[in-house]
């Protein structure tokens, strides 16, 4: 395990440093513009402040970015599994079961890299003109629609919880998401299908937002649905539309699955056939 | 094109019930107020933010691709050993310029026609806006022209960008922030600004390229 643990370190610190990275501002920009700036402009306006994780669970509700998020983050690790030909010199030093073990382990780290980045610089676009205390602001709570912060934080979670259940679940969700993501393009390079796999996976994601926006029933037939908070309850009763627990066992169980699925067809892989070059 | 024109909708400039809503929405949530808008209302919300959001990166991405393609590879020294330097630069250029441009101006066709075919000649409000309807044509083709220029600025500074770094991310990337800072301020800018600008930077990435391609 400490082998599997040492080869993921410098694999984690390969992705670390790939110039792909340096398009995360564009997605930085993009959250920008769709979340914080409404909201800070709102709060402007109210001259009040916003509670310290509201722009965090706007971030992990809005629609829109969660589309694009996961699309930024498949462009990243496009290259996972990192195929080139010094895998013909790890392969007998660290073993075909180490390997890929750290393979699955890399899914669950880059996703948490990713999601903590993401929070983190919303965070502290915000942080200076927010408070700690554990209560909905002003900005969010207002009746009225002129701000569109309804679009951003809907009742279903301002009359449902406080913003710091509200920012756990929101977090976790999109963690799970994100690593099932991951799992996704893992399974289907395992199967030399890596390109397939991808596409099918950004259709999945599409039509999940799609059916989502429609708020029509066959919405929880697809795993983006279930990363997002906020369809999970009621505006105004405290009716569950589908337990949150259950999302995120779900998109869990997905992820243990695929990876499960990779691992043991990975055991027995010709490995000169697996190398699809860089992606995207 | 297709994540293009649809930006070209999403402009939001006309009050329904106190809220600024985009074409897009008149479209699918308001379609029974679209005989109150008249089509050239429409076609002058053309430039919106989410607009100039993508232009940079589908206008540049595929020819900037190739072009880093082509000096990573060293593929130009085949185009070098049959022309020039100065006729290698001018092509590559003239590609990104020609690309972009043509990308602009289908785009704009194709939004005009559907535009057209959605939207009524005159709203129903009827004459009493017909003396503004030529001024309002006018401005749009001002405005259109303004963005060609603008076009050909971010085209040059994609093109200076790839040859300095010779990296489609970070090219991507910078292309995309420097349009982001600048394009709030673009309307301000003259036409002989922008174009004046550009020409400096081909010029700078022409002497770059030379450079770059005789140390390699």
């Amino acid at each position: 395990m400490k082998i599997a643990l040492r080869y993921l370190l410098s694999e984690y610190k390969r992705w670390l440093m790939q110039s792909k990275n340096i398009t995360l501002l564009i997605g930085i920009v993009l959250v920008r513009k769709v979340v914080i700036v409404p909201l800070l402009d709102a709060a402007k306006s109210m001259n009040t402040p916003l509670q310290i994780w509201e722009t965090s669970i706007a971030v992990g509700n809005s629609g829109l970015v969660l589309l694009l998020l996961p699309v930024f983050f498949i462009v990243l690790i496009s290259d996972f599994p990192f195929l080139d030909s010094n895998l013909y010199f790890v392969l007998p030093r660290i073993g075909r079961k180490r390997w890929c073990v750290a393979q699955i382990l890399f899914v669950y780290v880059s996703a948490l890299s990713y999601v903590v980045f993401i929070i983190f610089t919303t965070f502290i676009q915000t942080a200076f003109e927010s408070y700690v205390f554990d209560g909905w602001s002003l900005v969010v709570t207002d009746y009225e629609d002129q701000f569109r912060i309804r679009t951003l934080i809907p009742l279903n979670l301002y009359n449902q919880m406080s913003p710091v259940k509200a920012f756990l679940w929101t977090f976790l969700l999109l963690f799970l998401f994100t690593s099932l993501s991951a799992s996704v393009i893992l399974l289907g390079s395992s199967y030399g299908k890596k390109k397939l796999a991808v596409g099918a996976w950004i259709i999945t994601i599409m039509l999940g937002m799609a059916t989502t926006s429609l708020k029509i029933t066959v919405q929880w037939i697809f795993p983006s649905s279930h990363a997002i908070l906020w369809i999970h309850y009621d505006c105004y009763f405290r009716a569950v539309r589908f337990p949150v627990a259950c999302s995120a066992l779900i998109l869990l169980f997905l992820s243990i699955l695929f990876n499960i699925l990779s691992y043991r067809k990975m055991k027995r892989i010709d490995y000169s056939s697996l190398g699809e070059g860089e992606m995207i | 094109m297709l994540l293009i024109i649809p930006s070209f909708f999403t402009d939001g400039m006309i009050l329904i019930d106190n809220k600024n809503v985009s074409a897009m929405e008149i479209i699918f949530t308001y379609s029974y107020f679209i005989p109150n808008i008249a089509r050239i209302e429409v076609i002058e919300m053309q430039f919106s933010d989410w607009y100039y959001f993508v232009m940079p990166i589908i206008m540049c991405s595929p020819t900037v691709i190739l072009f880093i393609d082509s000096i990573r590879s060293k593929n130009y020294q085949f185009y070098l050993i049959r022309e020039n330097m100065k006729s290698f630069f001018f092509s590559t250029s003239v590609a990104f310029v020609v690309s972009a441009l043509l990308m602009l101006c289908c785009s704009t066709l194709i939004f005009i026609s559907f535009v057209s075919i959605i939207f009524p000649h005159q709203s129903a409000y009827g004459e009493v806006w017909m003396a503004l309807d030529s001024s309002q044509y006018v401005n749009y083709i001002w405005k259109l022209f303004h963005e060609l220029f603008y076009v050909l600025l971010i085209v040059s500074v994609s093109y200076f960008f790839s040859v300095v770094f010779v990296n489609r991310y970070v090219v991507i990337t910078m292309v995309f922030l420097v349009n982001y800072l600048l394009y709030r301020y673009m309307e301000d800018v003259g036409i002989v600004f922008l174009s004046i600008t550009a020409i400096i930077l081909f010029f700078l990435s022409y002497r770059l390229l030379i450079r770059r391609c005789l140390n390699q």
